[in-house]
Order: structure tokens, then sequence, then C-alpha cells
């Protein structure tokens, strides 16, 4: 299975506090059709040389929903035309901050077979919105209005919160809130992730991401029919408890081949992350095929790493199967070198053991689940 | 079409414009209710049932054998001395009839529960005086979970039947204000989605006329039943409430959220799971 992040635009209508998007040098840019039309043709090509696999597309941003209703018609028009014989091992999500979102999106969205929208929120005051200090008023109120038309078309959305400094004062505020607003379908709590001193105001170490999920995690335990797949939680219960076998991408010790990040002008990437910060660039889709992106040889680095981090800096961590060393480009950030694992792995370990583990009274079991991934693989 | 019931001030020139359509006339006594009811048959509208906003005791509210069968919410401060309560029963027991208590009224948790125990079905109110919210959870635990063979308790009694794990179970329906069940007509003939917007003035139309075709393709109808989505505008006490999914910030229009009702809510939300889950596993009971 290969994703491909579609940064579509650049562009963004909120300026959200701690987003990096919105702090680049900013370009402004969207793809063009011409170049939307490539990217199929190219994705076309791509799953044709590979019968067995299948291909996801998030739609990305900046805020990919400016592009308009006309936009995303033609996009289904395009991967109609480029992936006839392919489009049905494409799928597609959308991550939107639904400010922007109409009425008309909704039979465009379903056309392009986009069947579920990722959102993201947030209850504190001034984290999101347009203008500095944020305008939280009027970007939740358009926020608002876009959940109301998903949910009188009955059309499916998942919610992230970003857990910041403001967060860590009221865990159980902030949980109950999310819960209460997405009704049992759960969602997300990622960790800010802070790159410059300015907005250090916000940044939490990992150690106070895993006071946060602590204060938490006895109230989705026990009542978790109640609140749905909250996350992180729910990955770590099907993993350890379930049997399943569900990974993040960074914790997935996979994403070396499987991801492609395309810019507005055609330039692709490992990720959003990588691009933003000039690393793993893999040329340009004028010019190379998507195959010959999978395969570029700085991927080679990535998988050096899964293995190198396996005998030296995680050798005998009993939670290597759950993360595999983490993110590389969280390993990358304080030593600028890929061969370290995550920043946050006491983040991750430390909460399995002293509380997931305690609450749930399960221990994993490592030996099981490299089993059940080798079975998944 | 209009498939609300309509609650309006009982008026006779009101009703000509209602014909045909399901009403809630609103009436402050049971005085001359003989005469009311005659001329509400004689109108040709549909009589819902009758909400009486008596501000005397039970007892003593003006029940009696000829109205027996006839649907009505009475709406009472108290139950009133039991001597003469019980020796009203026999014509209570006859009748169609909820009656709403305020849980703030010195011995109406009790009287609830009296009621309850008679076969009498009931329904508590906020607002006015601060409820005893540790006898409001006693009386919640009867409601869901009495052995014995009781009436049900309104709000209790609904939120059981509608009780949706995940989503949000709204109970303002027992208090005829919920937009999708009713609307509210003033003396003029104005049109609101709630009681309190027609105290504020806030009409849905001028004239009942209006709805001909139903409320669902009005904006302003579509925009009230979404009011519960201005909670979470603001991180506050109601979109952060652990018992939201069982108020859905419905007490905040009769009293500033705080711990306490926060508590209750969140209780009422365990006690709704468990005895979902009771049903679901019903409890073997050995017998020799």
């Amino acid at each position: 299975m290969a994703t491909l992040i579609l940064k579509a635009t650049e562009k963004c209508n909120s300026n959200c506090y701690y987003c990096d998007v919105v702090r680049k040098e900013k370009t402004g840019q969207s793809m063009s059709l011409e170049m939307l039309a490539l990217t199929f043709d190219r994705i076309n090509e791509f799953l044709l040389g590979r019968p067995e696999d299948r291909l996801t597309i998030i739609w990305h941003g900046g805020e990919p929903l400016l592009l308009g209703v006309d936009y995303y018609r033609e996009a289904a028009r395009l991967q109609e035309k480029y992936c006839f014989h392919t489009m049905e091992r494409i799928s597609h999500s959308l991550q939107t901050n639904l400010t922007c979102f109409e009425e008309g999106f909704i039979d465009v969205l379903r056309a392009l077979r986009i069947d579920h929208l990722g959102t993201s929120y947030d209850p504190e005051p001034h984290m999101r919105g347009p203008g500095r200090p944020c305008n939280s008023d009027e970007y939740n109120r358009r926020f608002m209005r876009g959940l109301r038309i998903l949910d009188r078309r009955g059309f499916p959305w998942g919610l992230i919160y970003v857990v910041t400094r403001k967060s860590i004062e009221r865990p159980l505020d902030v949980f109950h809130f999310l819960s209460n607003l997405s009704q049992g379908r759960g969602f997300t709590m990622n960790p800010v992730l802070i790159y410059d001193e300015e907005r250090k105001d916000v940044a939490i170490s990992p150690e106070e991401y895993v006071e946060f999920l602590a204060a938490i995690f006895p109230e989705w335990w026990k009542h978790r029919a109640r609140h749905g797949g909250v996350q992180p939680f729910q990955m770590l219960a099907d993993n350890i408890i379930d049997g399943k076998v569900t990974l993040f991408c960074g914790d997935s010790g996979e994403c070396a081949r499987g991801f492609i990040n395309i810019t507005p002008d055609g330039n692709a990437s490992q990720c959003g992350r990588s691009e933003d910060w000039g690393l793993l660039q893999y040329g340009n889709i004028k010019e190379r095929s998507f195959e010959e992106i999978f395969q570029d040889e700085q991927r080679a680095l990535l998988e050096e790493r899964t293995r190198y981090l396996k005998e030296h800096d995680c050798k005998g961590c009993r939670f290597w199967p759950l993360c595999h060393g983490g993110c590389p480009l969280d390993g990358y950030w304080s030593t600028k070198d890929f061969m370290n694992k995550t920043d946050w792995c006491e983040a991750k370990r430390g909460f399995i053991r002293r509380h997931f583990e305690p609450v749930t009274g399960v221990r994993f079991d490592p030996e099981d689940f490299e089993k059940r991934i080798s079975h998944v693989r | 079409m209009i498939r609300q019931s309509i609650v309006f001030p009982f008026r006779e020139a009101l009703l000509p414009g209602l014909a045909g359509l399901a009403v809630v006339p609103r009436i402050g006594s049971m005085e001359n209710i003989g005469d009311v009811l005659n001329t509400i048959y004689r109108s040709g509208v549909n009589l819902r049932f009758l909400l009486v906003e008596s501000e005397r005791p039970l007892t003593f509210a003006g029940l009696h054998q000829g109205l027996a069968g006839v649907p009505i919410a009475l709406e009472v401060p108290a139950l009133g001395p039991f001597a003469d309560f019980f020796r009203l029963l026999p014509v209570i027991r006859q009748m169609n009839l909820r009656v709403y208590l305020p849980a703030g009224g010195e011995g109406n948790l009790t009287s609830l529960r009296v009621l309850s125990s008679l076969g009498i079905e009931t329904a508590v109110t906020f607002g006015g005086k601060e409820p005893d919210w540790d006898g409001l959870a006693d009386l919640m635990t009867y409601a869901f979970f009495g052995q014995s063979p009781h009436a049900p308790i309104a709000p209790f009694g609904y939120l059981s039947e509608i009780f949706d794990q995940r989503g949000r179970n709204e109970f303002q329906a027992v208090y005829f204000e919920d937009p999708k069940s009713y609307l509210h007509m003033d003396e003029n003939g104005r049109v609101a989605l709630t009681s309190a917007d027609l105290k504020k003035g806030r009409f849905l139309l001028e004239n009942i006329a209006g709805l001909e075709k139903g409320a669902d393709d009005l904006e302003s109808f579509v925009e009230g039943l979404e009011e519960w989505r201005n909670h979470f505008l603001n991180f506050d006490m109601c979109s952060t409430c652990p018992g939201w999914r069982t108020c859905s910030g419905w007490l905040a229009r009769h009293r500033k959220p705080d711990e306490r009702c926060r508590s209750f809510f969140s209780e009422v939300l365990d006690s709704l799971e468990q005895q979902r889950s009771m049903r679901r596993d019903p409890l073997s009971v050995w017998r020799p």
C-alpha cells in the first residue's frame, strides 16, 4: 500500500499558532490542473506496474478546500480520465480545517470517492484562526458550520487535537470536550511539534505528553465503549490486547518505501516535514515516475536506520515492535542524523510501561506481536 | 405539513387557525376546564394534551372524576397533604395524567417517588430552588433500578428509552421544548421554537399559516435544532462536562452550570450504561 500526500495548495485561511505550514516562506502556490493531470497520470503508470498494489491519496495543504468545488470536480474527472483502469485501487482522504466547507463539496468529494474528512479543532482560545492573535471565535463558528453540514448530509469525519502547554493544564476537560463534540467517532491527540524558539510557550516535553495521556487514560479505558476509538489509546489496545497490528507511519518501520509527498509544483519528497526541512527530496514528477521515486536510493537510508537502531539504540527494548525507533524525522531533529531513535521514545515507552500496562493489567508481549507482524507482512 | 404539536396559551380566538393540528393548550388552572374542553373539542383541533400550570398543590389542583381519560400534563409546586392526596388517589388513578414537580421544592423528591410507586407518571422539573442533588441522584437510581413496579419518572424514564451511548440524548421533549416535536405560539399567534424564544421575542414566523409546508425547510428552524453546537464554541462547564451526553446543555437554561450538575449528569450517564448492560445481560436469579 502506497500513500501519496498531495499538497494541493500551500494557501491557508487560518494562522494556527503551532502550525509550520503558515510559517514557511510562502509561495502561496496551488497545484495547477495540468500538474494534477500529470499526478494522476503518474499514479496510473505506477499502479499499472504494480497490479497488486493500492494507493491512498491524502489531500493536504495549506487548506485544500480553498481550491474550491470546481477544482475537485475537475480532479474527479481527471482521475477518471487518467486512471480509468486503476481507479478502483485508489482511495482518498482529505485533511481540512472545515472553515470554508460548503454544501457543494459533498457531492464532489463523494464523486472523488472521498468518504471521510479529517479535521482538527482546539477548544482553547487563540490557538486557531485567522490573524495574530488567532481569531478563534470566527474560526470556531465557521468550523461548527462545516460540521453541521457534514452531519446533516451524513458525511463521516474525524478529529485531530494537538496537545500543547495549554492542554496539559486541564487534560480531562480537554478530553471530555473532544469526546462530547465527536460523539463516539473517536479522535486523535498528537503532541505539538515546535522547532523554533519563538513558540516555545506552547511546546511540551515528552514527559508532559505522557502525564497528559496518563490523566486521561483511566477514564477512557473504563468508558471506552462510550468514547470510541481515541488515539493513541485505541491503537495500543488493538496492538497489545486485541491481537491486531495497526501502526502509524512513523512507528511502522516501513515508511521508507511507502510514502511520497508532492508539492504544488510537482516536487516529490518523503513526507510533509521532510519537504519543509529540505530533506529526502526525490526530484520532480515531471522528470521521474512514481516507481523511480519509490526506488530512490535515499530511501535506503531509512531502511538502514531501522536495521541500525534495532542493533544499537533500541537493542533489547521490548517495545521495539511497536515503534521501530519512531519517526525518522523526529530522530533527525536534535542531532541532524537519521541514525537516532525518536526524541519521543520515552513518551511512548513510559506511557505503556507506567500507565497502559498497570491500568489494563496486560503486559505487552513482543514475541507474540512480532509473529503477528510477520504474518501480516 | 406540520408534524409538531403547537403549545399555546388557551385563547378561543386562536383555535380556528389551528384546526387539524395537534395542539397543547396551556391553562393556568382547572377552573372552567369543562368549558375549555368543550371549546377545544368543537374547534376541530386534535388535542394532544392539556398543559396545566397550576400554582396549587396536586391535591388542590382541581382534579375530578369528570376528567378521566383527558390527557393532562399537570405542573404543580407540591403534592399537598398526604391525607388529602390519598383520598384523591382513586380519582387520580383513573386519569391520563403526568404530574410535574420541581426538584427543588421541599419534600418533592419523596413525593415523586411516592407517586411513581403508586403507578402515577411523573416528571422532575428544574429551575427555581436548587435541588438536593444527592436526593435527586437517589430518585434517579430508583427510577432506573427500582425493583418494585413503578411508573416512569421523567426525564429518567425518557432517557432510558432513547439512550444512545455515543450520541447526544436530548430530553427536553419531556418539557415540550423540543422543536422536532413541539412549537410554541403566543397569544398573538406568533410562532417560536421554544418557550424561551417566545419570551425573548425570537419568532420563527409571525403566523402559523406560514408553516403550511412544515418547518423543516426554514433556515431558522434548522439553526434552532443545531443550537447545541454553540456549547462547543466555548471551553466551559457544559462543553467539558463528563455527563454532557445526557443533558446536552439543557440545564444551563435554568441554572448556571457547576460541579454539582456535572457530577449528577455523569452519574445519570453511568446509570444509563449500567441499565443498558443489565438489559443486555440480565441477571440470572437462582430459584428453587
